[in-house]
């Protein structure tokens, strides 16, 4: 647990005494709370919306089209006349289940990389990073647009598109958190004592390595689900009529100027979703590394 | 930690005091260019007088041309910019009458001839006369080209002088004068054979081609020697492509466009009312189809396609994929064309019951169905998303799949559909539209079907010449159709050009030809 | 250390044109049906195969178009025949406008801001700067558009709401056009360059040496801006190079929004269309911009932290 205690005492006094670092974590932990609350809402109007009436998302002509919010269609009606609340409690669903699969994705085959790359030899450490610094070459959204290209478009495409392109920021987290805890003195205790070093680090390495990864995981879901969005956004995302936030926001364009309600509700669905996965992830970095004040994509 | 800093204000003040001034500058100079481009002449045509000559237009379309060569007619969107350089041998107007263009006059001597005589002294934009010999060629080289169905009745051209020639017919056409008006733009031999037709378009029409940024412009530049003398009004006009509706919009809203060739149909009632922006008439002459795969699937059954056709809700796409801006449509032609018919053997559709009750005779059920869609038209998918909505209702699920035009036809050919969106934009003459998607050999019959009673229906309307014993057989014709439904019509959109305040003549054709040659300013720019 | 940075540009630039040369060989269809449409005959195929080098082994195909690329050539495109080359220079310069005023946008927006807040650490100014940062990070680039467009273009007609106006029809009304897209793009890496410089200041300002020339009487103007900027520039530098790939890739979301007829919007119209060498030849551009602006920022870094020329460190 030594490194999530945080500051040394030295590093106390530079930031003026305990009084500030209470005050940076109480913040981060209103930080974790407000953005949990907006993802665990999300999630729940996901689930519960649903069971209400499972075909509201889908069902033409439901309603008069382009209602504004009011009864009974709480968020208004689209085009189509489908209620729009069923639509976005279906998009969230399709958000949070792809943005899901590409950070379990990634984590699996980032962590088994990262970990790979630091108990390897050297030039095997340095094939699996050159590699990684091939795939970072690309933004992400067109790395994105490349696996689409080949593989067709999709909820489980989108899922390996997404979770490729953040596959390289787990393993060198993993990597670093596993050499990390290579330096510590228990690890070099133990290789003298004849255990290999890779078994070592594999047992020591959680502790090192849940806060960071943790914390790229909220990243990466805020992350995961811009991409989706914009994918669909510009069409290459899941194919209608499957509701996505991001095609929402694209067909809502041609009505923005009579129906302004029909890009508000996606939009302000999709801000709230990913505010609250950016919260959580940097109360998160707050928490465990207050020295490090800031997270950057 | 206290605050042991002075206030670095200076900095942080200058750059707040610079963006407000941009901030200023900018709203600034938008209201001074609302006010400008907001122009006193009101929007109605008539007041704005007399045609003048000179000033330049431009005109934002949806697609790129991508061919100039007439006798292929690669997409609406070539055909759009070409047909003002090349000129038909006879033209529609809005009453659906046909009028003289490069044909002066023309006879029908029996059956399967028909004479004409040509304008005299007309000439292409290399220099060179029209002569009959240029009809025969370009006659001749269509049949072998993308167009060719639409000619294939055309047996050969047989020239008698510069001006007179005769078309000999391999069976009685009804849909002659209509295939001519249509599609049939005149070539000249010399340059056809000198240069790439694609490429470098010579025609006797009101305008050269000056210059063509692929994907982007088309230059059209008045031709000083057109054969009517009056025309074309303008002097230069501008094709812009501009894929996006609401840009489109945008842009005649703020005076960069002069004419767009469709708007977002939600905004068209606003629109019309606006007294900022012009609009020309408006026709519903573009169907709106769906084509079943007859060949494989589900709709190889009969019970089946009629079964599709008591699921469809022709009045929920007019109003939600169209938001009114179209009618709907049981056959190929909407009212305002004088062959309309009327007959709908599906009256009272949807039904859902009867739709029920025929999927089952079919045995199909519970089907698992592939909706084709090309990305190209945005009604297409919010048809497509009706449709789907009103399989479920029958218990049946269907996956929308979206492609690009250039597989989608590709798709088309090769059968891997169950359904698919399309249009059809041959149809002032319904023959010409049941004959190539319905006739049994023919090129464009995606669906596959073949039927003897089909084909013979399509016998007896299109390939006679006596235009009442036409229209009296039409119904039947439709009726044949609808019952046995290869394809079937949801809506005919309607077509209507918005323009600016002071552009006039713009004009919407039941041949959907866009004749720039009726466009003027009103205020010479 | 600036060589070896260097050295390791060109594998990486190898490596990503052989995943974009790739694309055209995975996609499944064939290029040679797809130009034919529906004039496709087993002969004809075949003979535009071979046209098109389609038959040559897979590794001389990769030669011989990395070499055209070399040279400048991307080829024809499949749908229209027009050179890609033509597109690419036509599109191009829009795309760097766009991306360039996102970042300058971005540059003088977030720096100033983060270096007030990490000075007033702690008050109302610091919190609320952190808030906005925060909020420009969590909105999607065009949700923050498509917002913008309803508040600025429509309901204050401030700008167009969409369309490109080139500069020769006039310097204003270019920028105009370009100011809601390259505001709306350069958000994300705002709201991190801000976050960014307020934490890299707050480590320098934090420090022994900043102490002790406040205690022997140096201005807190002179440190601000001579010492502390000076040393946080490095982390802030490092954090660009990541952040312009978001840039890069939210042109494509943005040009799309906005109707901007640039490397974006060919890149979805590419897709879209299913026309793989224009798809090619864009993202490899955009690839190499980026490997680019990385190799330059790498570059400034060990230029600006003279302890990393001597030593390696990675």
């Amino acid at each position: 647990m030594t490194a999530q205690d945080g500051a040394s005492p030295d590093q106390t006094l530079k930031t003026g005494g305990s009084r500030l670092r209470n005050r940076a974590t109480l913040s981060s932990r209103i930080e974790i709370v407000a953005g949990g609350f907006l993802v665990a809402g999300a999630v729940i109007v996901a689930i519960v919306v649903p069971m209400i009436d499972p075909a509201a998302s889908t069902a033409v002509g439901a309603a008069p089209a382009l209602l504004s919010p009011g009864f009974p269609n709480l968020l208004g009606t689209d085009q189509l006349g489908r209620d729009q609340l069923a639509r976005v409690a279906a998009g969230y669903g399709i958000s949070l289940t792809i943005a899901s699969g590409a950070v379990l994705i990634s984590l699996v085959i980032g962590g088994l990389l990262g970990l790979l790359a630091a108990t390897s030899k050297s030039f095997i450490d340095g094939l699996i990073m050159r590699t990684l610094d091939v795939v970072m070459a690309f933004p992400a959204l067109l790395f994105a647009i490349v696996v689409v290209a080949i593989f067709g478009s999709g909820s489980e495409v989108l899922m390996l598109a997404i979770g490729i392109v953040f596959v390289p920021v787990i393993t060198r987290v993993t990597r670093a958190a596993a050499l990390e805890t290579a330096r510590q003195s228990y690890v070099e205790a133990a290789t003298a004592r004849g255990a290999r070093r890779s078994r070592v680090i594999l047992r020591h390495i959680a502790p090192n390595s849940v806060g960071p990864v943790l914390v790229q995981a909220s990243i990466l879901f805020a992350v995961g689900i811009m991409l989706e969005a914009s994918l669909s956004f510009v069409g290459l995302g899941v194919p209608p009529p499957t509701p996505s936030l991001g095609l929402m926001l694209s067909t809502a364009r041609n009505f923005i100027v009579s129906d302004p309600w029909i890009a508000i509700v996606p939009a302000i669905a999709i801000l709230l979703l990913v505010l609250g996965f950016t919260l959580i992830g940097d109360g998160l970095q707050a928490w465990l590394d207050p020295k490090k004040r800031t997270t950057a994509r | 930690m206290p605050n042991i800093f002075k206030r670095p204000g200076s900095l942080k003040f200058l750059a707040l005091a610079s963006s407000a001034l941009v901030v200023a500058a900018l709203s600034g100079c938008s209201a001074a260019s609302t006010t400008e481009s907001t122009p006193n002449v009101s929007s109605d045509p008539v007041s704005l007088g007399e045609p003048v000559r000179g000033g330049s237009a431009t005109l934002a379309t949806q697609g790129s041309p991508v061919n100039m060569d007439p006798a292929d007619g690669q997409l609406y969107a070539s055909i759009l910019v070409y047909q003002n350089i090349f000129s038909t041998l006879i033209d529609v107007d809005k009453d659906y009458q046909f009028v003289s263009n490069l044909a002066e006059s023309w006879l029908q001597e029996d059956d399967l001839t028909w004479s004409f005589k040509l304008v005299e002294g007309v000439k292409f934009h290399n220099g060179e006369t029209l002569t009959a010999d240029d009809v025969a060629f370009s006659i001749d080289r269509m049949r072998t080209s993308g167009l060719g169905a639409f000619v294939s009745v055309f047996e050969s051209v047989e020239v008698i002088d510069d001006l007179n020639f005769k078309i000999r017919l391999s069976a009685p056409y009804g849909a002659m004068e209509a295939t001519l008006a249509s599609f049939v733009d005149i070539v000249n031999r010399k340059a056809v054979e000198t240069s790439d037709p694609k490429e470098n378009p010579i025609g006797t029409g009101p305008y050269k081609l000056t210059n063509w940024v692929k994907g982007s412009t088309v230059t059209l530049t008045r031709f000083d020697d057109y054969f009517k003398a009056d025309k074309p009004y303008l002097d230069e006009v501008v094709f812009e492509t501009v894929p996006d509706d609401s840009v489109r919009l945008a842009g005649l809203q703020t005076g960069k466009f002069d004419w767009i060739q469709t708007a977002p149909a939600q905004q068209i009632p606003e629109l019309l009312e606006s007294t900022e922006f012009g609009q020309s008439n408006s026709g519903a002459y573009l169907p709106y189809l769906v084509l079943l795969n007859t060949v494989s699937g589900p709709f190889t059954s009969i019970e089946a396609r009629q079964g599709l056709n008591w699921v469809i809700d022709r009045k929920q796409i007019v109003e939600l994929a169209f938001s009114g801006a179209a009618v709907e449509a049981s056959e190929a032609v909407s009212d305002v064309n004088p062959f309309f018919s009327g007959v709908n053997i599906y009256e009272g559709a949807p039904d859902l019951g009867k739709a029920q009750a025929l999927f089952e005779e079919a045995g199909v059920t519970d089907e698992s169905l592939t909706i084709l869609v090309d990305q190209a038209d945005s009604a297409y998918a919010l048809i497509a998303q009706i449709i789907q909505s009103g399989l479920e209702g029958v218990g049946m699920t269907s996956t929308i799949e979206t492609v690009a035009s250039s597989e989608y036809f590709g798709r088309l050919v090769s059968g891997d559909y169950d359904i698919a969106m399309t249009i059809f934009s041959a149809s002032l003459d319904p023959a010409m539209t049941y004959n190539l998607l319905g006739q049994s050999e023919s090129g464009f019959n995606f669906t596959g079907y073949k039927s003897a009673t089909l084909d013979a229906a399509i016998e007896t309307f299109a390939f006679s010449t006596d235009q009442d014993a036409r229209k009296a057989s039409y119904p039947a014709l439709v009726e044949a159709f609808q019952t046995e439904s290869p394809f079937l019509f949801v809506a005919n959109r309607q077509t209507q050009y918005f323009t600016s305040a002071t552009l006039g003549g713009a004009s919407s054709l039941p041949t959907l030809e866009v004749r720039v040659e009726d466009l003027w300013q009103a205020v010479a720019r | 250390m600036v060589l070896r940075r260097l050295a390791l540009t060109v594998p990486i630039l190898l490596g990503t044109s052989v995943i974009v040369f790739l694309i055209l060989r995975l996609v499944p269809g064939d290029p040679a049906a797809s130009i034919l449409g529906s004039n496709a005959t087993e002969q004809s195929i075949v003979k535009v195969r071979a046209a098109l080098g389609l038959d040559l082994p897979l590794w001389e195909q990769f030669g011989a178009w990395l070499g055209g690329v070399a040279r400048g050539d991307f080829g024809r495109d499949y749908i229209t025949n027009q050179e890609i080359t033509e597109q690419l220079e036509l599109r191009l310069p829009i795309t760097v406008a766009l991306a360039g005023v996102a970042f300058l946008l971005a540059l003088i927006a977030a720096i100033p801001l983060g270096v007030v807040a990490a000075v007033r650490e702690g008050g109302w100014v610091d919190r609320s700067v952190r808030a906005v940062a925060v909020l420009f990070i969590a909105v999607p680039d065009f949700v923050f558009g498509l917002l913008g467009i309803l508040l600025f273009a429509v309901g204050l007609s401030l700008v167009p709401s969409s369309g490109y106006t080139p500069i020769e029809e006039g310097y204003l009304e270019h920028l105009r056009s370009l100011a809601l897209p390259a505001a709306a793009l350069s958000l994300g890496l705002g709201g991190v360059l801000t976050r960014v410089t307020r934490s890299a200041m707050l480590d320098v300002l934090g420090s022994d040496y900043v102490r002790f020339a406040k205690a022997s009487g140096f201005s807190s103007s002179s440190i601000v801006f001579r010492y502390a900027l000076r040393n946080a520039s490095v982390p802030i530098i490092t954090v660009i190079g990541l952040q312009v790939g978001y840039i890069l890739g939210g042109t494509v979301v943005i040009e799309q929004l906005f109707g901007l007829p640039g490397l974006g919007q060919l890149i979805v119209e590419a897709m879209l269309a299913r026309n793989y060498p224009v798809l090619q030849a864009c993202i490899l551009v955009f690839v190499a911009a980026f490997i680019l602006v990385n190799l330059i920022t790498d570059l400034l870094y060990t230029v600006l932290n003279p302890r990393l020329r001597r030593t390696s460190t990675s």
